[in-house]
């Protein structure tokens, strides 16, 4: 008896996506693999950079529109939908008018495997794709410039 | 025996779907305007909440933000929806659609303008409060908020204490 098993780290609707649009007029893009950001977080010199999480990091996409925004309305409501068929989950949605952010995650065990964020507007398009194996614990790492932030340093992790 | 059995798992089938039919009714009416661009959607899910449940609160210096994370963990989802394009006509479809005569009334307020704001909350047998809704609609502004969860009062009347 064959047993499906869904295969994590494969975003194919995020890739097809992004392949789609990244030699388009007008689009920045920019695609890392893991061991590039490693070689960063090894070299640099910068301490307020997250380092231990960037090591964690396999993959990273982004894609950004100026100055005109070519996706469609449509074409954005299927690829939200078809990442959610790749066991993708909302964390966040706000839409305030014609602008949308949407934050989703995938989890394999309580370790994200995959985040997307989307901001679409009628000016301006970006995907940021993640793909590597964080644990809660890992966004202690991540100093961000919000208040309260450093609570992140009180998760405690299944690692 | 076998009857009663069957009666009461009927029984408390009953009372369960009754809930999630509730619960289903707002969200239905979130997601009939999730698309309109005339309104405002915020939507956190449970995801984000997690992130709380994990959280060491005791080691926490600032003591506003404990008890804000200690409130937030032990939350389910938030919806937000609001416009001010014909904020009264989404007011009373609002008021219509979802039965409010599950909920407590906590606080409701008209003003002579006729702005309306009604708090409502759903509590457990334990008077925990499980899902807490607002209803506010004016000549200017139409807003419905959910949260779901549980929401301590305890906890929130630390919060105001810590604020004064």
């Amino acid at each position: 008896m064959a047993i499906a098993i869904p295969s994590f780290g494969q975003t194919k609707s995020i890739k097809r996506f992004y392949n789609k649009y990244k030699h388009e007029e007008h689009v920045t893009n920019l695609n890392l693999q893991g061991w590039v950001l490693k070689m960063v977080a090894t070299f640099t010199d910068d301490e307020d950079m997250p380092k231990e999480l960037i090591r964690k990091i396999s993959h990273l996409r982004i894609l950004t529109f100026e100055g005109g925004n070519a996706v469609t309305d449509r074409e954005y409501k299927n690829l939200l939908s078809d990442i959610r068929k790749e066991h993708f989950e909302t964390v966040i949605t706000v839409r305030d008018g014609k602008e949308k952010f949407h934050l989703l995650i995938r989890e394999d065990d309580e370790i994200i495997t995959d985040a997307v964020l989307f901001v679409n507007s009628p000016d301006e398009f970006v995907l940021l794709s993640l793909e590597g194996a964080f644990s809660l614990k890992d966004l202690k790492h991540l100093n961000l410039e919000i208040d309260e932030a450093d609570h992140f340093e009180h998760v405690k992790g299944a690692l | 025996m076998k009857l009663k059995t069957g009666l009461t798992i009927i029984c408390f089938l009953v009372a369960v779907s009754g809930l999630m039919a509730q619960n289903n009714a707002i969200e239905k009416y979130f997601n009939q305007y999730i698309d309109d661009e005339n309104f405002t959607v915020v939507y956190i899910s449970p995801r984000f909440f997690n992130l709380f449940e994990k959280l060491d609160l005791s080691g926490m210096e600032d003591e506003e933000a404990q008890i804000l994370a200690d409130i937030a963990k032990d939350m389910k989802e938030l919806r937000v929806l609001t416009t001010d394009v014909k904020p009264r006509k989404y007011y009373e479809e609002a008021k219509a659609k979802i039965n409010t005569k599950d909920y407590e009334i906590l606080m409701t307020v008209r003003s002579k303008d006729k702005d309306n704001v009604e708090i409502l909350a759903k509590s457990d047998e334990y008077n925990t409060i499980r899902e807490l809704l607002l209803i506010s609609g004016s000549d200017t502004d139409f807003a419905l908020i959910s949260f779901v969860g549980t929401i301590s009062m305890d906890k929130v009347s630390k919060l105001i204490n810590q604020d004064k």
